[in-house]
Formats: structure tokens, C-alpha cells, sequence
């Protein structure tokens, strides 16, 4: 699954959707892998306005990539290219290949394994 | 014609086989309403790029399809795919199908991204209002029960490989129940999928639902309309049975098209030596009737037989939902044509 991944995502237990603390889920024990591809700058640009600034610093300093700007790139910033590349590459190129995203409110964790996550629950939290 | 995605490394032992139904959801996205709709809905360059996440992926033909075709279907190529099934080897097979499709179609750059392929129940982890366009080929056929959902555990492979050849059978046939069994009316599943719909889709979203004739699609939409500040139309409609019905809100938006209620794996129905492609038979010498209903439809998914041919209970079933239901056996049987009416051979009874 690429990064971008967990700005689209929740726990899945109905109870933690209203929390704030579900979101975003967070990456442990994560195997990361980097599949190159073409940069374009463009599709950075649209995909930013989809963004959760907050949770992408959250999950990017959870997985060990230099800190974010403190705020989300607007005006003149979209033009940095430095600052789209590193966002290409962290949204869009880099898969988590293992680990676990784990909820903050009901610390149910969702095992990753060969990149498919897997968001069944167990019947307890059904 | 738009290339369909390969599916050729996909084992079809517990997912299910594209088919006449997945042909036409690919035939009603990319189909010049369907298009220009969703290319003013999501503008390129004024409107950030869509997300569009389907829920039951399968093989991933259809979210292939919509990913590698974004172009045609969205008048854009900066499209992000997400997939949710609740078979692990579902999603498996999805990425697969993805990210090859992509990669063929779009040449010399690829755009488009499929994001992930999760094993999940609908949309239990999609974030809130975050799905711009939904798209969802249910487990549509009436049956008695609805088959459990599987657990975390029961899609861990180390478990099916573990499996003896029968444990593994009954296993293959409990996650294939789960890709066409819908319980009453069909619509077990689906009424969980719309009652999550208005709290995942974005301000601008759309939803695609398949729905058959026994699914009762008139009182569906009804229901809807009746949720306030809904649509529901037709989107595409491939004859008399079933369809794609497109379900939206004023802004946001919802619909679906449809297709015909044939659906059982084939494993069930003709051993395997007599399994036929996805795809629709047709007598020759009887094409002033079926021909006309069918090939401006399904154009190259048509394919003449011979009398005399055998043809599964689907392929009966689905000439059944074109109309032409009253002069045909309900069973596998010889094709043989008498005077407008094609009776079975013996095992017609």
C-alpha cells in the first residue's frame, strides 16, 4: 500500500469513526519499500488539496522522513520543486510492504502483510 | 473498443471470474453519458483529483479499467484507485491487475495510482466523506442465507495452504458464496453498502451500484429519493432485467447501470473441460431476435453457437434477461432451435 493510503483511512470500529484520536492511524513497526515513478508535479499539486496536513506530519515523522513544512504548501510553496519531490515521494512512491497501522483511540492494530492491510475485526469488535 | 485489463495470473478458485455483469459496468463507465457526466463532475484543473474506491474488487477488472482508462472515463489521468475486498487473495489479485493495467495503458507516463487493495468489510475503513466515486458490483442473487463474513485469521494463507484437498473445497466455495450470495431479495448486502453510502461519500460524490431485476431497483431508488437531497437514476441499463443505477445527491451524487441476474460461479454449474469465456452465445439463424436485443449491447461479448452447442444455465439465464425468458429452459442443456422456442435436450425435463 502506498503512504498516501492513510490519509484515506480509519479504524474500522464503528465507535472509533467520531473520535478524533482514529485518525490518523499509526504506521509500526513498518516495512517501507520505494518504487520510483515519473515525477509530476501537476498530480502533486491536485492531490494537496485532498490532504490532512496534521496526520501526513504525524505519519511522516512515523516513518522516519525529514519534517514536513509546519503548514500545507500554498501559493508560491507549489512551486518549490524541492518541496513537491519530497512529497512525491513519500505519498505516492513509497509502499509499506509489513507492520501494522494501529488506532490511537481503541489501540486495535490492522496487520500489513505483503502490503495488503487487513481491516477485519475480530468478533469481539464487530 | 477499450483494451479490458488482463486477468490472466488471477486464480478463480474463490474469486470471482470477470463476466457479462464486470463487461458492463466497464461499458457504462466509459460510455460517452457516463463520461461526460463524470468528466464535468470532476473538471480537470479546477477540482483536486478524484479518489474512486471500489468495494467487492474481485479480479480488479473494474477498478483497473476506470484507473487505466481515467483519460476516456475522466477526461483526466491524475486519478488515485483504492480496492476493499473481504478476500485476502481478492486484494492480492487486484493490485496485480492495477498497476499492470496502468502501466500498459499509459504509455509513455503513467499517472493514475492505485493506492491500495485492503482486506475489509465494504467501506468500514474508508475515512468519512472521503470517497468521490463509489463503485460496487454486489453479491446480487436472491438465496436463502447470507454467508457469513470471513475473519482476519480465515484469510491468513498460511491457513489455506495448511488446508486437506476437501477442507480446501469447502473453503474455495465459502469465499466464492461470498461473491454472488445476497441473501433476501438479493439485497443483504447491498442495504449495508447504502446505509454506509452517505456518510463515506465526499460532498461531490457519486456511487455506481449494480442491481438486478429481483433486487427490486425501482423501490431501491424510491427508498433513496426518500433519504432527502438524493438522486438515483439509471446510468446504464443492458435490458430488461437488471441495471446500474446511479445514485447522487444534488452536488454530490449516486447512480448505477444495469446487467442481469445470472450470477452463480460457473464452478457450480459445468465442470470445468465445459467452462465457457465470459461471454454471451447466441444460435445462428436466430439472430433476428436475440441479435437485435443483444449485440448493440454487448457488441463482441456476443458469440454465435451452432446448434447443437452446449450452453451453461448462466448463458440460458442471461438470454433469459434480455426478454426473451418465456421460450427458454431454465436448465444446461443442447441448443437446439424448433420454431422460435430453443428446448433443452433431456436434461431439460
Amino acid at each position: 500500500m502506498k503512504v498516501i493510503t492513510a490519509n484515506f483511512v480509519t479504524c474500522a470500529v464503528k465507535e472509533c469513526k467520531t473520535s478524533p484520536a482514529s485518525f490518523p492511524l499509526h504506521f509500526q513497526d513498518a516495512e517501507l519499500e520505494q518504487q520510483e515513478l515519473d515525477f509530476q508535479p501537476e498530480f502533486i499539486r491536485n492531490i494537496l488539496p485532498r490532504i490532512d496536513w496534521e496526520a501526513l506530519r504525524t505519519i511522516s515523522n512515523e516513518l522516519g522522513f525529514p519534517s514536513l513544512p509546519d503548514s500545507k504548501p500554498e501559493g508560491d510553496a507549489l512551486e518549490n520543486e524541492q518541496t513537491l519531490r519530497d512529497l512525491h515521494r513519500l505519498l505516492l512512491e513509497t509502499q509499506v510492504t509489513e507492520g501494522k497501522l494501529t488506532c490511537g483511540n481503541c489501540g486495535h492494530s490492522y496487520m500489513i502483510k505483503e502490503g495488503i492491510a487487513n481491516f477485519l475485526l475480530p468478533s469481539h469488535l464487530v | 473498443m477499450l483494451p479490458t485489463p488482463d486477468t490472466s495470473h488471477v486464480s478463480f478458485d474463490t474469486i470471482y471470474e470477470p463476466s457479462e455483469d464486470s463487461y458492463l459496468f466497464l461499458d457504462t463507465l466509459s460510455s460517452a453519458s457516463e463520461s461526460k457526466w463524470l468528466s464535468e463532475r470532476f473538471p480537470k484543473n479546477q477540482e483536486a483529483s478524484p479518489l474512486v474506491v471500489e468495494v467487492g474488487t474481485g479480479s480488479g477488472v473494474v477498478l483497473a479499467f476506470t484507473a487505466a482508462q481515467s483519460q476516456q472515463i475522466f477526461g483526466r489521468r491524475d486519478i488515485l484507485t483504492l480496492g476493499t475486498d473481504v478476500n485476502r487473495n481478492a486484494c492480492i489479485a487486484t493490485w496485480k491487475t492495477a498497476t499492470t493495467a496502468i502501466q500498459t495503458e499509459q504509455q509513455p507516463s503513467p499517472q493514475s495510482l492505485h493506492i491500495s487493495s485492503l482486506t475489509a468489510d465494504l467501506c468500514a475503513p474508508l475515512r468519512p466523506g472521503s470517497v468521490d466515486v463509489l463503485l460496487f458490483n454486489p453479491p446480487y442473487v436472491p438465496t436463502e442465507d447470507l454467508p457469513r463474513l470471513p475473519s482476519a485469521a480465515e484469510n491468513d494463507p498460511a491457513v489455506s495452504e495448511a488446508m486437506s484437498r476437501s477442507a480446501k473445497f469447502d473453503n474455495d466455495s465459502y469465499f466464492l458464496s461470498l461473491t454472488y450470495a445476497g441473501g433476501a431479495d438479493g439485497m443483504e448486502t447491498t442495504d449495508r453498502l447504502l446505509d454506509a453510502i452517505p456518510g463515506v461519500l465526499s460532498a461531490r460524490g457519486v456511487a455506481y451500484v449494480l442491481l438486478c431485476k429481483q433486487n427490486r431497483p425501482d423501490e431501491v431508488m424510491g427508498r433513496i429519493r426518500g433519504w432527502g437531497g438524493w438522486r438515483a437514476e439509471t446510468a446504464g441499463s443492458s435490458g430488461m432485467q437488471a441495471g446500474w443505477e446511479k445514485l447522487v445527491i444534488p452536488i454530490p451524487t449516486r447512480r448505477s447501470a444495469h446487467s442481469q441476474c445470472g450470477r452463480m460461479p460457473q464452478k457450480y454449474q459445468t465442470p470445468p473441460e465445459k467452462r465457457f469465456s465470459p461471454g454471451l452465445v447466441w444460435p445462428v439463424g436466430h439472430d433476428d431476435l436475440v441479435a437485435s436485443y443483444l449485440q448493440p449491447i454487448l457488441g463482441d461479448f456476443v458469440k454465435p453457437c451452432s446448434l447443437g452447442d452446449t450452453v451453461s444455465t448462466m448463458q440460458l439465464n442471461w438470454l433469459a434477461g434480455y426478454g426473451v425468458s418465456s421460450s427458454l429452459p431454465c436448465c444446461s442443456g443442447r441448443l437446439a432451435l424448433n420454431n422460435h422456442i430453443w428446448p433443452g435436450d433431456s436434461s431439460s425435463g
